[in-house]
């Protein structure tokens, strides 16, 4: 933690990133060494700066977990970090009185697809016009160290003491087949590629989801690697590319009707059939 | 906040009258208080709410949409509200149950929304068109943790379901805190005579937000203030823009998890209920100063007390009738009187009897009659009167 302090107060002076984009009082945040959050932090800002987006056009918001909690009220701008697995259906609703601001979700593998999973579906049916950032760890990190419905099958964890007895859970496929329409996956170590998804991902009118790997050093290295050494963390990540064994790129571009246009339409249906002053049905 | 009965009687002749549900009388009283969202999950007895708002919403402008459970629809509305929107959900008892989780986060980050709640008997699904009274204290425990305080309303007319959802959403953004409409299956479901006032007799409380890039502390910690304004997500007043935070939090809305934050929010949350409960306080009350027993009841029961009352007096007993609008902030002192109380209630177990037990100066004065299903008839109150009576 005091390395990562360091690192990041000798490089956020001047950093024209963090003086337009951060709240400069909160960070640097209190991840731990190697994690790979405040990278994916760096990825979203570099997106935005390139999109020429300020804060008062995006909103972030968060759930629970180290993936909501490092990130949470370190931008300019709203942050609105909800309940464990609830960012979904509260950016939902702000985006149909909002219709005109960008939404960021920065969510954690337990958090979306454990607790949050039915919300992260039904918003990928929809078409909700959204970016939603799935930080993949493999592991329930803040609650130190259990299985995640994204743990490997075998690997061994807090709660797998024995070996993952669980298949894995394809994120991304179930993105794609509820009705996302941008689906990409991605590992921190491939900076470029990200940026430019999470760019795609904001600028397509509908629900995007990006699933980003990242280390864990604290948690899935010293209980899975057998090491908290956060390039030994890294290194199993980048292998994991490459074999092919976690595939990366995009995965699915669509274009559908968005959510909050949908609304809208059902609202003009409603009034041009009908004068909005009160009910239909009058007795007497 | 409710129109006083000689007002009423003026809007009857100017209003719209209707032979309606008091399903629809919440729908049309929130459309009138300024309800632009409703997310909803379909339930007996409040199902006709979310039928009824996907049709009037629309009309208005407003939104509705059908969640994917009672967690998304709960969070959804606190979502809404903090986008500057008055929102509101309706369910019955076991989506209110799950409502518990986003409950607390609308409690402590001080989101105005209101909550319907038509009960059913329980408990799980229980039975789901029969009329069942147990949520007087999930309502005002409504979620875990303590430290807050709550609003819970509940009506026995369809008139009164209209007003009181008024209410609800006022209080909601006076005390900028969620709000619980606790009615019941009877009143959700029975036809009444309603009167729908001109709109402009209606006082609404609207949100007030802060200027714009002016810095503002949207949590006055350590104070009871209300009528306080509240950040508004994408409208960058107050500042930075707004933080939400799902932890302990700062006057500023940061996550801040130590002994002096936590004791300074909780205090707010509980103290600007506490001190402003006379802005809350609503109940009906028929004492002459003489009785031997009160009958005590709230929501569609008190229809069958009261009737039981007046067949009691007939009888040429002395028995009065209080009825409680607001359920919490609990109205202690209604029960100071020393004299017998019979609390008549839709559960088996009793619970608005133990929080009388608690207010009243003599527990031992104070009896229970529970059922649950079916209405009491009056009759059968005036039985258990009489049974109090001969002991
Ligand atoms: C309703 C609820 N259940 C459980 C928890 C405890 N909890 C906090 S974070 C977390 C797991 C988070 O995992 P993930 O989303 O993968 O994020 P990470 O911490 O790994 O970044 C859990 C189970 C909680 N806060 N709320
Ligand atoms: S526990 Fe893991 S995910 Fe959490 S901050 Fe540390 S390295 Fe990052």
């Amino acid at each position: 933690m005091r390395i990562t302090e360091m690192a990041l107060s000798e490089t956020y002076v001047g950093n024209p990133l963090v003086e337009k984009y951060l709240r400069t009082k909160n960070v640097p945040t209190k991840t731990c060494t190697g994690c790979g959050i405040g990278i994916i932090e760096n990825f979203v800002l570099n997106a935005m700066l390139e999109l020429d987006l300020t804060h008062e056009d995006v909103v972030f918001a968060m759930g629970v977990g180290c993936t909501s909690r490092q990130v949470f009220a370190t931008f300019k701008g709203d942050n609105v970090d909800a309940l464990h697995g609830r960012a979904i259906p509260v950016v939902t609703a702000m985006k149909l009185v909002k219709p005109h601001l960008k939404f960021v979700v920065f969510t954690g593998d337990g958090d979306l697809a454990a607790i949050g999973n039915n919300h992260f579906v039904h918003a990928a049916r929809r078409n909700v016009d959204m970016t939603v950032i799935m930080m993949n760890n493999m592991n329930y990190a803040s609650t130190s160290g259990q299985h995640a419905p994204t743990t490997p099958m075998g690997m061994v964890l807090q709660t797998t003491p024995y070996g993952n007895d669980e298949p894995m859970y394809d994120v991304c496929g179930v993105a794609v087949a509820a009705g996302g329409t941008f689906v990409a996956r991605h590992t921190v170590l491939q900076s470029r590629p990200t940026i430019n998804s999470i760019k795609k991902a904001i600028q397509n009118v509908g629900f995007s989801f990006i699933e980003i790997l990242m280390p864990c050093p604290t948690y899935l290295g010293r209980y899975a690697l057998k090491s908290s050494d956060a390039v030994a963390c890294l290194l199993w990540i980048k292998e994991l590319a490459r074999t092919g064994e976690y595939k990366t790129g995009v995965l699915h571009e669509a274009t559908r009707a968005e959510f909050s246009d949908l609304k809208r339409q059902t609202i003009e249906k409603a009034q041009a059939g009908r004068s909005a002053e009160g009910p239909a049905v009058i007795m007497s | 906040m409710t129109a006083s009965a000689p007002e009423k009687e003026a809007k009857v002749r100017e209003g719209r009258v209707f032979f309606q549900q008091g399903n629809f009388a919440i729908v049309e009283g929130a459309i009138a208080a300024g309800c632009r969202f409703m997310a909803g999950y379909p339930i007996t007895p409040a199902t006709e709410i979310a039928e009824m708002m996907s049709r009037r919403l629309p009309e208005v402008g407003g939104y509705y949409v059908q969640f994917e459970d009672e967690l998304g629809s709960i969070h959804a509305v606190c979502g809404a509200s903090l986008a500057g929107a008055k929102a509101m959900t309706a369910t019955s008892g076991p989506g209110f149950s799950l409502f518990h989780d986003g409950y607390s986060y609308a409690i402590k980050n001080e989101i105005p929304l209101v909550v319907v709640d038509s009960q059913r008997v329980g408990p799980a699904n229980g039975i789901s068109a029969h009329i069942g009274c147990g949520e007087f204290y999930s309502a005002r425990y409504v979620t875990h943790g303590g430290n807050y305080e709550t609003i819970v309303l509940a009506p026995n007319s369809v008139q009164e379901a209209f007003y009181l959802t008024i209410d609800a959403f006022n209080l909601a953004e006076i005390f900028r805190t969620p709000v619980t409409l606790l009615t019941d299956k009877v009143i959700s479901d029975m036809r009444e005579t309603l009167v729908i006032p001109p709109i402009e007799n209606i006082r609404c409380v609207n949100r007030i937000s802060p200027p714009r890039d002016q810095a503002f502390i949207n949590f006055p910690l350590g104070t009871s203030q209300i009528n306080y304004p509240m950040q508004v997500v994408g409208e960058h007043c107050g500042g930075l823009g707004v933080c939400v935070a799902p932890y302990t939090h700062t006057p500023m809305g940061y996550a801040k998890e130590d002994f002096e934050t936590q004791e300074a929010m909780s205090y707010r949350l509980i103290n600007k209920i506490r001190d402003h409960r006379d802005l809350i306080l609503r109940y009906e009350k028929i004492v002459d100063g003489d009785e031997d027993l009160i009958l005590v009841s709230y929501g569609a029961v008190s229809r069958s007390a009261k009737t039981a009352m007046a067949q009691a007096r007939q009888q040429g007993m002395k028995i009065g009738f209080i009825r409680l609008i607001s359920l919490w902030p609990f109205p202690e002192e209604l029960f100071t009187w020393d004299t017998r109380y019979l609390v008549c209630e839709m559960v088996y177990e009793g619970q608005l009897v133990r929080e009388v037990e608690r207010a009243a100066p003599d527990r031992r004065k104070v009896h229970f009659l529970g059922k649950s299903v079916e209405l009491f008839r009056p009759s059968e109150i005036v039985a258990r009167i009489k049974e109090v009576f001969g002991q």
